[in-house]
């Protein structure tokens, strides 16, 4: 029973939510330049407000989903030696030696292959195991894990000054803001009700409320999240469901394949009784495409907003309509200058 | 001496045992005899001091029971429950050495095995030493509850008390006979020992025990030499059966033939 | 009595108990630091075992004996060394713990898990953990980590009183009262757990999930000290109580017939018990059947007397957990399985094994 609970409760914990207030909108902690190309030693701040001693960026350990697509998008996917198991983008990073997951990381484990640095998100964990690492005289670096566009700036900013990739930093945060501004110039005021499903098989469905990444994006897509009673994820229960009277609902893909289909989504207690049920609104989203608030934000707004309007304009197919992060732009628009990158797909 | 004095003991608001006086004295088995539900238990935990009498006083060596220290009383004083439970795999010395625990410090000395396996011995059980206990038959196991009780008091210093409650319920003939004679023996010699036994068998009381103190409804209705408690009056007022008083044909002493009171007549078996 | 038996013809059959048990000790003893050498020289990080030796007589003074990188060294001595050490306290002080209890409860199937004792301990370090800011948000660091110790001591301390109060009526204590009750205790622990899930942050439902699980994981010097100072009193008085706890398996009455004092001995198997499972679920969380795995084993090869179970036990329950622990971070390296599942793939079976065996000789629920 206990297990259960836990089980239940680790789940809920791996849910990309931060719910710490935002910071200055500061992008960069470092110093950024033409000159920045220099290489290491330096000190870089991490997001707990330390300095952070790095020496050394030849073999990087990535702990987190974000952390893995910022370094490959920067182009330094050659200097990346191990991932953690929430790193599913890009392909070429699955290949890599696996330490665990970013909150259970071994010590010993991720030691084992010989960093020089290990980046991660303060989600990152457990505590203890971070000291050691560090204590082993391995530079670890956390950055923030907030889901904001703030966030994944700073994030970008960070890792790009930690591994002297700052030119590439700012380019990347350029078009982030860029692609941002395209996204949100377009919105629509007509903005339909988004109810955000996490689900992890049917005995694990929470429904996303303020302060989530997904609350954040539906509402950078232009859309309004249908919950607005409470904050991070809750069980989905069907009164509250039919009380929220979402138009549209949208799950990450791995949800959807962990309730073993759209159809199976519609079947979720008081899902059918909702506007988006009855017209068989269904919208999902590759996981890390939508809540990972890496350099693909933007395009993630403008891919969610295209899919909910084409949702609405359409009527939705009962298939549900599918958007994945995959090829939708070359994640390294740098690599000639700063050498080749390992597996990269076409 | 163990000495009851008007003991009364109430569970709840039944009377269990109602001022009941007795001694245990040293050199004398005292059998204690009556109906189911007499109080015969409940008087026997009250010698032993599990039980706190609600009325009247229990002293021992004339001082009261529960101004012993524990250990202190454990070393002259064994008991033997109705049945012990042990489900764990001890060997038979093992729970026999464990009578030794108000006399031992640190770990048994050689003398303490010596002890118990003299003591295993007297209750016949010397080639059981190594054996497991909860490998052996219920008579077994109440033989070598009693090599643990004799074991604790087996060197004690002047005065010791030896309280049985049914030691003999399991055993078959050979053995009640046994095991009350060795009780017997152990009063009687130097006449250091008092034991107080709770018996059902009257004739087993008859015939090993010095007196002999009858239960019913706890009150005492007699205490005495067996001849003079063991009359077909008393039998008849305190178990409702009727009974032939007979001597025995070897001892002097009485032998109770119990008449059933729907007793048919030859006949009817023929 | 004397004159009641001849002791003429005495020759004592060879019973060496305690020459035999003592032995056994040894090579237990031994066991549990073989095991930790294999242990501390085998992980993720290759060290061998000739470097082993020469890191760890190099912090002891004595130098030379081979080279070792400096990654090696901070490896071996500040992620393995006190990883094995709290693995060895741990082990030995659950098995010891499920020992005693056992003793008490006059049952072999009593284990701090099963009677719902680990788990009072996790919800009330789960409360501390999700409650803790809200009610002593001024806390100093320093109490603040030795926070989460004494409130999972003082959860299993209530829980272990409470099923003992529940099943034990007269100085009998009913096994399947107090099995029921630890399923109660689990089933509602685990609820209250759920809802201060719901009540957490995310920074504190990450901490729960990390700790609940059961992990070794990022054992430190100071989570090391906590357990052995918590579980010392245990691992020390315990086994001066044998002698009481053998008495205690014959009934409550007949140990005070042998001069035990009962009470107090419960009184302190209960609180030494509650003190050590209270300090391993804070340090590593629920590990479970160690307490249940580790006295079996030990009364099967060595018999039941407390003398030589209580020691043989806790050593048996330190090589256990060293090796069970050397298993959960070598198998999938570099990654790591919590030690809460290695510990229940192999207890849970072992457990069955034992309930059909006692219900074969009729003895399970005597």
């Amino acid at each position: 029973m206990f297990r259960i609970v836990l089980m239940t409760l680790f789940a809920l914990a791996s849910i990309s939510c931060t719910r710490d207030s935002a910071e200055s909108g500061d992008p960069t902690q470092g110093p950024v330049g033409a000159s920045a190309w220099k290489a290491v030693p330096r000190q870089v701040v991490d997001a707990h407000g330390r300095v952070v001693e790095i020496a050394d960026v030849s073999r990087v350990v990535a702990a987190g989903g974000g952390v893995t697509e910022i370094l490959f998008a920067l182009g330094a996917a050659d200097r990346v030696v191990g991932v953690d198991t929430s790193s599913v983008y890009p392909e070429a990073a699955m290949r890599l030696p696996k330490v665990g997951y970013q909150r259970r990381l071994s010590a010993e484990g991720v030691l084992a292959l010989a960093p020089t640095l290990v980046v991660a998100t303060t989600e990152a964990g457990p505590p203890p195991a971070l000291r050691q690492i560090a204590g082993a005289g391995v530079p670890v670096l956390q950055v923030t894990a907030e889901h904001t566009i703030d966030g994944a700036r700073q994030r970008i900013a960070t890792l790009a000054h930690a591994l002297g990739l700052e030119p590439a930093g700012e380019f990347m945060v350029e078009r982030l803001d860029e692609e941002l501004v395209s996204a949100i110039q377009a919105l629509s005021t007509d903005a339909p009700k988004v109810m955000f499903i996490y689900a992890r098989g049917q005995g694990t469905v929470n429904v996303a409320g303020r302060n989530t990444a997904a609350d954040e994006m539906i509402r950078l897509a232009g859309a309004s999240n249908a919950i607005t009673a409470y904050e991070g994820y809750k069980p989905l229960t069907s009164e509250a469901a039919v009380a929220a009277a979402p138009d549209v609902i949208l799950l990450p893909t791995r949800g959807i394949q962990s309730l073993g289909g759209t159809a199976a989504v519609l079947e979720l207690p008081g899902l059918a009784l909702t506007p988006a049920g009855r017209a068989h609104r269904v919208v999902q989203m590759d996981d890390l495409l939508l809540l990972g608030f890496g350099p693909r934000t933007g395009q993630a707004v403008a891919v969610l907003r295209a899919l909910l309007l084409a949702d609405r304009a359409e009527g939705a197919a009962a298939g549900g309509l599918v958007a994945r992060g995959e090829g939708s732009r070359d994640p390294s628009p740098f690599r000639r200058g700063i050498g080749p990158t390992k597996g990269e797909q076409p | 001496m163990i000495v009851a004095e008007s003991v009364t003991v109430r569970a709840r608001t039944k009377v269990l045992v109602d001022r009941v006086s007795v001694e245990a004295r040293c050199g004398e088995v005292l059998a204690i005899l009556g109906p189911n539900g007499a109080g015969k238990s409940t008087l026997l935990r009250t010698l032993s001091g599990e039980r706190q009498p609600d009325g009247g006083r229990v002293r021992m060596r004339g001082r009261l029971l529960s101004d012993w220290r524990l250990r202190e009383r454990a070393r002259v004083r064994a008991v033997v429950a109705q049945e012990s439970v042990l489900a764990f795999p001890f060997r038979v010395l093992d729970v026999v050495l464990m009578g030794r625990t108000p006399r031992v410090e640190r770990s048994e000395s050689a003398h303490d095995e010596h002890i118990a396996w003299l003591a295993l011995q007297a209750v016949g059980l010397g080639t059981f030493a190594a054996r497991s206990y909860p490998t052996l038959s219920g008579g077994e196991r109440q033989r070598v509850h009693l090599a643990r009780a004799l074991a604790q008091i087996w060197d004690a210093s002047s005065e010791r008390y030896l309280l049985l409650d049914e030691p003999t319920s399991g055993l078959d003939i050979a053995h009640q006979h046994e095991a009350m004679a060795l009780v017997r023996r152990l009063a009687h010699d130097l006449a250091r020992t008092a034991v107080a036994v709770v018996l059902h068998d009257l004739n087993l009381a008859a015939q090993y025990a010095d007196r002999i103190l009858l239960l019913r409804g706890g009150r005492a209705v007699a205490t005495g030499t067996p001849s003079a408690v063991l009359t077909a009056d008393n039998l008849r007022h305190t178990f409702g059966v009727e009974a032939v008083i007979v001597p025995h044909p070897r001892a002097a002493m009485p032998l109770v033939v119990p008449i059933s009171p729907n007793a048919f007549p030859m006949e009817h078996i023929e | 009595m004397s004159g009641a038996v001849t002791a003429g013809s005495l020759s004592l059959p060879a019973l060496p108990l305690a020459k035999q048990g003592k032995r056994a000790l040894g090579l237990l003893a031994l066991l549990v630091v073989a095991a930790s050498f294999v242990a501390v020289g085998v992980g993720a990080v290759g060290i061998a075992p000739a470097q082993t030796l020469a890191i760890l007589a190099e912090s002891l003074g004595v130098g030379g004996i081979s080279d070792f990188a400096a990654s090696q060294q901070s490896v071996l001595l500040s992620i393995r060394l006190p990883r094995v050490l709290l693995s060895i306290a741990v082990g030995a002080a659950l098995a010891i713990s499920g020992a005693a209890m056992q003793g008490l409860f006059r049952n072999p199937l009593a284990d701090p898990g099963l009677v719902g004792i680990s788990s009072g301990a996790a919800l009330a370090a789960t409360a501390t953990i999700v409650l803790g800011e809200a009610l002593a948000p001024e806390l100093p660091e320093a109490a603040r980590t030795l926070l989460l110790p004494v409130a999972a001591f003082l959860g299993s301390l209530a829980t272990t009183f409470l099923v003992w109060r529940v099943a034990t009526r007269s100085g009998h204590t009913a096994v399947a009262t107090m099995l029921l009750a630890g399923i109660a205790l689990n089933a509602l622990t685990g609820a209250g757990t759920g809802v201060l899930t719901l009540l957490a942050t995310d920074p504190q439902l990450r901490t729960l999930t990390f700790w609940t699980l059961g992990s070794l994981n990022g054992a430190t010097w100071p989570a090391l000290w906590i357990v052995l100072t918590m579980s010392a009193p245990a691992l020390i008085l315990i086994p001066r109580l044998s002698r009481a706890l053998n008495a205690l398996l014959l009934g409550e009455a007949e140990a005070r017939h042998l001069g035990i004092e009962v009470e107090r001995v419960k009184a302190a198997i209960v609180l030494l018990t509650a003190l050590a499972v209270g300090a391993t679920v804070a340090a590593c969380g629920m590990i479970g059947f160690v307490g249940l795995a580790a006295p079996h084993l030990i009364r099967l090869l060595l018999g039941a007397d407390h003398r030589v179970l209580l020691p043989g036990a806790a050593l048996l329950g330190a090589a256990l957990l060293v090796l069970a622990d050397l298993a959960a971070r070598t198998v999938v390296a570099p990654a790591e399985v919590p030690i809460g599942i290695v510990t229940t793939l192999l207890g849970a079976p072992f457990f069955l094994w034992l309930m059909v065996r006692e219900a074969e000789h009729g003895g399970l629920f005597r």
